[in-house]
């Protein structure tokens, strides 16, 4: 390979003999690959990501600087949107919801999925078949999803308070999307049933990377279950979890299909999330600028906690890549 | 295999497999697991097909008598094979142009070693997690002035721009690993540039289409935010927003008719999922993990 590579090289050409009778693939590949043409592969994408995500990206962010009810002249405002963002009680509440929401369904997302992962990791025979049936909730579209869990939680007719009375259990309290206070924890239920499938699929993907001698070995070596988990499959399957969870938190910040479709926010803005507060700003009351610059905080959130789960697990993740 | 003492291997299995009771209860587990996942759209077609009594009368079970007349009188009543239809040329639509656009981008980087290439892939990689949300008000300004809403390009455009991402990083390291050589032979084999991207990277490429298209066709067939500020005409709506327009109408009336149409907006993509299960769960671990 190497020496014909050689034969091939710059400044052999032309030079007639053995040099052209075996021309180096790269110097094909160079007459083939054209000077100016080549770049025909990559515009048409290229033009599509700028008009469609880098100019609208940019909007965004020229938009928050401004007031501007989406027709007639733009007023410059400079920083002013951003100053009433941090007074705005609102605002305020929404990212609270928000966090609240985040966390919730991670945590909640994370700890099923690694728990449900573990146990069907070892019933290798039905593994298929609980994989096939725990993943179909994460298909279905937000709506379809939204909709059904409306009737589930309707506090006369639905399935859920019917379940807990079976149990003994008195659900005349339970009005779930009607109560301020119930509303919030109902929709986390329903992120996390949809979502605990699919983080689960992600980390099995995980387990299995991990060589079955590992586990096997320290067992022989006698470590109990508690501590294989701690110092073997846990340290190993960090890199997947940080996939899991940057998934979770980036989706769950965003949140707004669900909320919409099942409370639009309420009832009294006990489920007022950024986005939903971004999408009544910007489409009821035609505040584009005000509702641009929300939308560039939770950005810059959503950002920064990325970076920092990305951070924290860096390390660890090297450590497992070298083992 | 001769040389493992032939004592330790009745010890393994039972130091390993775990205790009969052990295995029970973890399947119990599991199986309850999925009861709670799939239970409510089990639960979902039973209410499909109830009557208006059975609706109040019988909420765990099946119905007694299916009327499987809700399933047409949603049907048709909600249009729902329009919103259908849209769903399926703009998801189709989307699902090409990524893949085409994509390839070319992930060609171009690839093989054709375009200047830039590192940077076009940095940008890519930052730009994996920019939320729509940030860019919905932003491409709605955009799309009213460029007189692009209400049709299915409106939709199209800014889905296939979100996808390219993921597709171009997902694609790039699935030509990356492709050995040089095959290139190499066939351009000595005399093939043309365009003859070596259709007739032998592309069918090399297969596995790698089939988890950008399954990324594609979900994240499109489901989305709701943007198909909803976008588009306002009715003849263009797209599934999930026919479906949220029909709770909406038939709320207080005929419920039956809500999870009927529930069920035909839920069906097609399970049945596809069922089909080309090994491929779906593949697919999107794999480009999760990839990330």
């Amino acid at each position: 390979m190497a020496t014909v590579r050689q034969l091939g090289a710059p400044g052999g050409d032309g030079q007639g003999g053995v040099v052209t009778v075996v021309p180096a693939p790269s110097r094909l590949r160079r007459q083939i690959r054209g000077g100016w043409s080549r770049y025909l592969y990559v515009l048409p994408g290229l033009l599509l990501y700028v008009v469609f995500v880098l100019v609208p990206l940019l909007g965004a962010f020229a938009l928050s600087l401004t007031r501007w009810s989406g027709v007639g002249p733009i007023h410059f405002t400079g920083l002013h949107n951003y100053a009433s963002a941090f007074r705005d009680t609102m605002v305020g509440t929404a990212f609270e919801h928000t966090l609240i929401y985040s966390a919730g369904t991670t945590v909640g997302k994370l700890a099923i999925g690694l728990g449900l992962a573990l146990l069907a990791d070892k019933g290798t025979r039905m593994l298929a078949a609980y994989r096939t049936i725990l993943f179909i909730p994460a298909l279905m579209s937000f709506v379809a999803v939204g909709i059904l869990w409306s009737w589930l939680y309707n506090p006369e007719i639905g399935l859920v308070n019917h379940v807990i009375s079976a149990f003994g259990i008195n659900t005349f309290s339970l009005t779930w999307l009607g109560s301020p206070h119930q509303a919030l924890p109902a929709l986390m239920i329903v992120e996390v049933w949809k979502w605990a499938g699919y983080t689960m699929v992600i980390f099995l993907a995980g387990l299995q990377t991990i060589p079955r001698e590992l586990p096997e070995a320290a067992r022989v070596d006698g470590a109990n279950r508690f501590g294989v988990f701690r110092h073997v499959t846990w340290p190993l399957l960090k890199p997947i979890t940080v996939i899991n969870l940057i998934i979770a938190v980036a989706g769950s910040l965003n949140v707004f299909d669900l909320v919409y479709v099942m409370t639009s926010g309420g009832p009294y803005y006990s489920t007022q999330t950024v986005m939903t507060y971004v999408y009544q700003e910007a489409f009821s009351d035609y505040n584009f600028g005000y509702a641009a610059a929300i939308a560039v905080l939770l950005f810059l959130f959503v950002t920064v906690v990325t970076l920092l789960c990305l951070r924290a697990f860096r390390s660890a993740t090297y450590e497992a890549r070298r083992v | 295999m001769a040389s493992v003492p032939a004592i330790l291997r009745p010890r393994r299995r039972r130091l390993f497999a775990g205790h009969p009771a052990e295995s029970a209860a973890r399947h119990a587990m599991l199986v309850l697991a999925c009861v709670v996942s799939v239970y409510p759209l089990v639960w979902m077609v039973f209410q499909s097909l109830k009557s208006p009594t059975d609706f109040y009368t019988n909420i765990w079970g099946p119905p007694a008598h299916p009327l499987w007349s809700n399933f047409t009188g949603a049907w048709s009543s909600g249009d729902l094979g329009r919103y259908m239809l849209n769903s399926v040329i703009v998801t189709g639509s989307t699902v090409v142009v990524v893949c085409a656009l994509g390839y070319l981008l992930a060609y171009g980087i690839v093989l054709m070693q375009v200047r830039g290439a590192k940077l076009i892939v940095g940008v890519f990689a930052v730009s994996l997690f920019l939320p729509v949300q940030l860019l919905l008000i932003p491409l709605y300004v955009l799309e009213s002035h460029a007189g692009l809403l209400n049709n299915y390009w409106s939709l199209i455009l800014p889905y296939a721009a979100g996808g390219l991402p993921f597709a171009v990083i997902f694609l790039v390291a699935y030509l990356r690993s492709v050995p040089r050589e095959i290139e190499e032979a066939a351009i000595v084999d005399g093939c043309r540039s365009l003859q070596v991207l259709w007739k032998v990277m592309v069918p090399l490429s297969r596995p790698a289409f089939a988890t950008v298209v399954i990324f594609q066709f979900l994240s499109s067939w489901n989305e709701f935010l943007l198909a909803m500020t976008l588009v306002q005409s009715d003849s263009r709506r797209t599934l999930p927003m026919g479906i949220l327009n029909f709770f909406q109408t038939y709320n207080n009336t005929n419920y039956a008719y809500i999870f009927a149409a529930l069920t035909m907006s839920a069906v097609p993509i399970i049945a596809v999922f069922v089909v080309f299960q090994r491929q779906f769960i593949g697919g999107l671990t794999a480009g999760a993990v990839k990330m």
